[in-house]
């Protein structure tokens, strides 16, 4: 009988040096090309904002200027629209977390009629497509005959942004033990006393996520507020307009503005709600006589 | 068919007796999650001052007995009284109870300081007064130096320890405890019983503990009160429990135990004679109520029965055949068999050992009657 050794058929293959590289690096390979293909127009958008620009047409790299961070807002109707959509997107963010946050907390710990047809309406205003939202919008503010403007921007805003915060906040609280809500009202707290020093600490980080994801959404609002702005004229739809024209690098700036902003936010948020430290579990109870 | 007066009138108490003005007093309980019921009718007197354990195994309802309790769960049928004050509707809130939670439960954005703080200051404690009592109940869990810490700073243990002076710094009327060990590894486990024990003696508050433990139980209870199948089937201390168990699921739950079935002969003086199923007339304590021709089960516990070499010698006790021994360090355990199949263990010390004994040797088993009890055997009929 033989003997029964390794029967892998070790470095026999005939090695390529190349082929061997490639195939102990595709997966970083793919996870690099895919990182660079997200941050492409990102790249972009913070290159162009250094261009040199000449006459109207600007799309093609002319030559590295500081010119347009030095005079971010010096292009005509910036700082309008500007000012339209930064309150705009944080008065929106505010109302849709406040009221998003509730209704996924109903929808977590409560049992109501209706709760599925909630989720489906949530789950339905996510995914009708805007173009249809915003003309159905249009259709009920020109029926009810509200003015359109900033008022029914907020509206629509509010609107699809609360199924956002739901969402987002739903999935934290699904992962949130019950038992520390249970501790609270043992030891006396009521249901608001709960949520507001237990419940909604622990969860304020995704909170502040959804807030922020909400605030973007706002601000960056296209067709819905195409529908619906009537005259106003909201950071989105100037840049539309200007597009049509000639894009002005300061456009880049406030673009690369924005994204550093939130990036920070973003990274602020996830720090702070990093646990402390890992915690040891040998060693116990101990030292404590 | 004709009905037993049980069905015909349910309301009749069914549990172990009630004791004079008890701090919490489960009245005819009965608890079911849509058409499944947990717990049909559940009596339960709590003594003040005393350390209750409610054993048994997962899905007895000693869990769900105490979230009726603690009031996170509410009874479907019967009522709580709490000190004498019927509390089966009200709120957790509402409970002057407190409860130290499975997986401690501890508030992690919170120090230790503030998660003790917590129920104080829910009850408008005023400041200075909040600051003292916090002081005294990590005091007493010898948790003062980490007022300051965040409870993912702290280990298993001290975690547990906070959540028991999160607990008793409300000085609740009954403390509940729902299996608040089990999360702690076993060398860690045995010395918070002993903690645990000396703040029950310290605090003088009612403890009600939850486990399926049956160790743990017999360490720290005054009382146990033994839960299968939604009922309390035996509430004693825990001798009692142990050396004189009241049905077969106590008897083999509670410790080891070899079960042996007989018929009883007779029942004189609360010593009964048996007749075992395999043969062999044998001597041990019995309740009163069992008479001649009971179907019963002879419990006879490992530790309970001395072991010699040969045949029939003669006292109180069978024959059998050897069929492994180890050596465990403090004991040696033997395993035997009757003729007719019936497996026995006993254990003896060391110094007891059967010198040159080979499996399949016969071996006399051989005990004092009053050690050894019986049970009803619920799974035969009277055979008479």
């Amino acid at each position: 009988m033989a003997v029964i050794t390794s029967s892998f058929p070790t470095a026999q293959r005939p090695a390529i040096p190349g082929l061997a590289f490639l195939s102990r690096h595709i997966l970083t390979l793919a996870a690099f090309g895919t990182t660079l293909y997200l941050f492409a127009p990102i790249i972009i958008m913070i290159v162009l904002s250094f261009n040199e620009t000449q006459g109207r047409f600007d799309f093609v790299w002319r030559g590295f200027s500081l010119e347009a961070w030095e005079h971010p807002l010096a292009v005509p109707g910036l700082v309008d629209a500007l000012a339209i959509s930064l309150p705009l997107a944080v008065v929106v963010a505010l109302i849709a977390t406040i009221i998003g946050t509730m209704t996924a907390y109903a929808q977590i710990r409560y049992h109501f009629i209706g709760k599925q047809l909630l989720e489906l309406i949530l789950l339905l205003t996510i995914s009708t497509p805007e173009v249809i939202m915003g003309s159905s919008l249009l259709n009920l503010f020109i029926d009810w005959h509200v003015p359109m403007g900033l008022g029914t921007m907020m509206l629509s805003h509010v609107m699809f942004d609360i199924a956002f915060v739901a969402i987002m906040v739903k999935s934290r609280l699904r992962s949130f033990d019950i038992a520390l809500e249970h501790a609270a009202m043992d030891l006396g707290a009521r249901g608001w006393r709960v949520f507001r020093l237990i419940t909604l600490p622990i969860i304020m980080p995704s909170v502040v996520t959804a807030a922020l994801f909400a605030f973007m959404l706002s601000l960056d609002d296209f067709i819905i507020s195409m529908f619906v702005s009537g005259e106003t004229v909201t950071f989105p739809l100037f840049v539309w307009g200007e597009a049509r024209v000639a894009m002005p690098p300061q456009i880049y700036v406030i673009g690369t503005i924005m994204f550093l902003v939130l990036t920070l936010f973003l990274i602020a948020n996830l720090l702070m709600s990093r646990p402390a430290k890992p915690r040891q579990d040998a060693g116990a109870a101990t030292g404590t006589h | 068919m004709a009905l037993t007066a049980d069905t015909v009138t349910p309301a009749v108490r069914t549990g172990p007796a009630p004791v004079a003005d008890p701090i919490i007093r489960v009245e005819r309980v009965g608890k079911s999650y849509g058409g499944h019921t947990i717990i049909e009718s559940l009596d339960l007197d709590i003594e003040r001052g005393e350390f209750l354990t409610l054993l048994g195994p997962s899905g007895c309802g000693k869990t769900t007995t105490l979230k009726m309790i603690a009031g996170f769960e509410m009874p479907t049928s019967g009522r709580i009284l709490l000190d004498g004050v019927d509390v089966s509707g009200l709120p957790p809130y509402r409970r002057p109870l407190n409860t130290v939670f499975q997986q401690y439960a501890l508030f992690p954005h919170m120090t230790v300081f503030d998660n003790v703080a917590f129920g104080p200051r829910t009850a408008k404690v005023e400041k200075s007064a909040v600051a003292k009592s916090v002081e005294a109940a990590l005091a007493t869990v010898s948790m003062s130096k980490f007022a300051g810490k965040k409870p993912d700073q702290l280990s298993g243990g001290q975690q547990q320890r906070v959540a028991l002076a999160r607990a008793l710094v409300n000085a609740p009327k009954a403390l509940l405890l729902d299996e608040p060990l089990s999360a702690l590894d076993v060398k860690l486990r045995r010395a918070m019983q002993l903690e645990l024990k000396r703040i029950h003696t310290e605090v003088k508050t009612t403890f009600i503990f939850v486990t399926h433990d049956q160790d743990e139980a017999l360490t720290m209870s005054s009382r146990i009160a033994v839960m299968n199948g939604g009922k309390i089937e035996q509430l004693d201390q825990p001798e009692t429990l142990y050396r004189r168990p009241a049905t077969r699921f106590v008897a083999g739950f509670i410790g080891q135990a070899n079960l042996l079935p007989a018929i009883v002969q007779t029942n004189v003086g609360g010593i009964a004679g048996l007749l075992l199923d395999g043969g062999g007339s044998v001597l041990a304590a019995a309740p009163a109520s069992l008479v001649a021709g009971d179907p019963v089960l002879l419990v006879l516990r490992p530790e309970q029965a001395a072991l010699s070499l040969g045949s029939a010698q003669g006292g109180n006790g069978f024959q059998a055949r050897l069929r492994s021994f180890d050596f465990q360090g403090s004991t040696c355990r033997y395993a035997l068999a009757r003729d007719d199949g019936q497996e026995i263990i006993v254990t003896v010390l060391p110094q007891h050992q059967l010198a040159g004994a080979e499996p399949g040797a016969l071996v006399w088993v051989q005990w004092d009657e009053a050690h050894a009890w019986v049970v009803p055997d619920p799974t035969r009929q009277r055979g008479s």
